[in-house]
């Protein structure tokens, strides 16, 4: 049955009257998409202030695909409902609830635009306290732990080296001693790294990244090639620290989960964009059934390029390895 | 005569270790000991000691400076670097300023005493680690590795030469038609062409197509 379009409520005042004051954006179309109903808030989202939206067909003012996609399913009945909790459209982030009735369907639509740049200054700010620390502690390991026991060790080895002759019993004791020592030396020196990388905070990005290839290429579990287009373009320190921690992930998930035999990283710069590509031949996955673990260390990529203010674009199929790109745009100096 | 031995580092422990290393070795004579730069630059140069142990992170100093700055004030006194750093970065920085060896701080006794007595005598000391690593490092520079073309990337610019649209490409090699995009901006980039028919032209030059 379709409503009548004189007798709709838009034409009765005391409706009119609440749905105009409700906080949210709410617009009613029938099903044929055609939009029989809007408040002024709703407008204002969709960035039409001036005209009305009414007799004019709902789809065409929510030219993200996602949305289209939602939209065309529940006009053609598919579906009943859908929710879409954080959708960017323009310079806004929306909130959208879409509920079908007999002959007719509300959208309410809410600017949570405010809200987002507070949870990710708020994100921002606890990545940020998280790197400083885990920078202090690496910093405390490789200039201060690690040296100190590398001392020790070359103690145990001149006393091993002085008792030769005359204890060769505790002098040989002290060699395993050292043996031991040296190894706790190499772990340490190794979670340091991980840490925090010196060598990003002294030569920078590309240098850092050459480092990671080389370390996971000497545990001969897969080869990981570097290839480096980026030319050392001056980026703050914050955003290679940001790339490095993505790559670093998604290499680890490469070698780790995946299982991957073969993985190209590489770092593009052209004009002002800079693009971060990570490529492996691993068992990949289906996007829609990530477990747990492996759903962490892609929400934290996913954090981070938001902070970056760059797009996160994951192509993957089981058995086709991935493919992930993380692309940011460089500020022009 | 005894090699005068002088330890520029910022961990007196550390300090400690070695001259308890070396006292019992008749041929060492550890002359000072400084943990700044202004104090070594200046005890490198009264003291008149014959190898320098030089850390590079030291608290507020860096060694790969202090040591540029000994070699620009015309002194030549051998200069060893000792360093918990084994990335081919800092190893590089360090010769190039004007150092006589490298060694880790993990060193072993007996590889840090022949390191001593090399740069001593007048050549160049590197223990194996560090060697290993300046040369991958040095390797990785000279291979030109900007312009490699990744597997993907090879097929994506065959089927760009074989004038398939983005969604076929996407859908033969199972990837979205947002990445082949990439690929496609990332061959431009690195190959240094400015459209397509330049990757065409790359293509069938390379032999990834039929002309």
């Amino acid at each position: 049955m379709q409503p009548d379009l004189e007798n709709i409520p838009s034409q009765n005042a005391f409706l009119r009257d609440v749905i105009e004051e409700a906080p949210y954006g709410i617009i009613v179309f029938d099903a044929n998409g055609v939009i029989l109903l809007e408040n002024d808030l709703a407008a204002s989202f969709i960035g039409s202030n001036d005209a009305s939206l009414v007799k004019t067909n709902v789809k065409e003012h929510f030219n993200v695909f996602e949305m289209e996609e939602l939209l065309t399913q529940v006009i053609e009945g598919s579906r009943e409902r859908f929710d879409i909790m954080e959708l960017f459209a323009d310079d806004k982030v929306l909130t959208v609830r879409c509920r079908k009735s007999d002959s007719w369907s509300i959208l309410t639509v809410q600017d949570i635009t405010k809200w987002k740049h507070i949870e990710m200054s708020a994100v921002q700010s606890i990545i940020e306290t998280q790197e400083k620390e885990r920078q202090r502690i690496a910093i405390e390991i490789h200039d201060g732990i690690g040296p100190q026991l590398s001392s020790t060790i070359h103690q145990l080895e001149t006393i091993s080296e002085n008792l030769k002759d005359s204890d060769p019993i505790t002098s040989k004791a002290l060699e395993s001693l050292v043996e031991q020592s040296t190894e706790v030396s190499t772990e340490l020196r190794s979670i340091s790294h991980s840490l925090m990388p010196r060598v990003l905070l002294d030569y920078g990005l590309t240098a850092a990244l050459q480092t990671l290839v080389e370390r996971v290429n000497s545990s001969n579990r897969c080869k990981v090639e570097f290839i480096d287009a980026f030319s050392g373009a001056a980026v703050d320190q914050s955003v290679e620290l940001n790339l490095y921690r993505i790559c670093q992930e998604l290499v680890n998930n490469a070698v780790k989960h995946a299982k991957a035999k073969s993985i190209f990283v590489q770092l593009v710069k052209n004009d002002q964009r800079l693009t971060l590509m990570v490529e492996d031949d691993g068992e990949g996955f289906d996007l829609r059934g990530l477990s747990k673990s492996r759903g962490i260390g892609l929400s934290n990529i996913e954090m981070r390029t938001k902070v970056l203010g760059g797009e996160l674009n994951i192509d993957s199929a089981p058995g086709r390895g991935s493919v992930v790109t993380v692309e940011i745009a460089l500020n022009e100096d | 005569m005894k090699i005068k031995v002088y330890l520029a580092d910022d961990h007196a422990m550390f300090r400690d270790g070695i001259k308890a290393m070396l006292k019992d070795e008749s041929d060492f004579d550890i002359v000072g000991e400084g943990d700044n730069e202004k104090t070594i630059l200046s005890e490198c140069t009264e003291l008149e000691p014959d190898v320098v142990l030089m850390d590079i992170s030291m608290q507020g100093t860096d060694g790969i400076q202090v040591t540029r700055k000994l070699r620009e004030a015309g002194s030549q006194v051998k200069i060893l670097a000792v360093s918990m750093h084994n990335e081919s970065n800092y190893i590089k920085s360090m010769l190039d300023s004007g150092a006589n060896g490298y060694i880790l701080k993990t060193t072993g006794r007996n590889e840090m005493i022949t390191a001593i007595q090399t740069v001593y005598n007048g050549a160049t000391f590197l223990s194996n680690e560090v060697s290993q690593n300046l040369i991958k490092g040095l390797q990785l520079q000279a291979s030109e590795s900007h312009a490699k073309l990744t597997p993907r990337e090879i097929d994506v610019l065959k089927m760009i030469a074989g004038e398939y649209s983005n969604q076929e490409i996407a859908d033969t090699l199972f990837i979205s038609s947002r990445t082949v995009d990439t690929h496609r901006r990332n061959l431009l980039e690195k190959l240094g062409l400015k459209n397509t028919a330049g990757l065409v032209k790359f293509a069938i030059k390379k032999g990834y197509v039929e002309s």
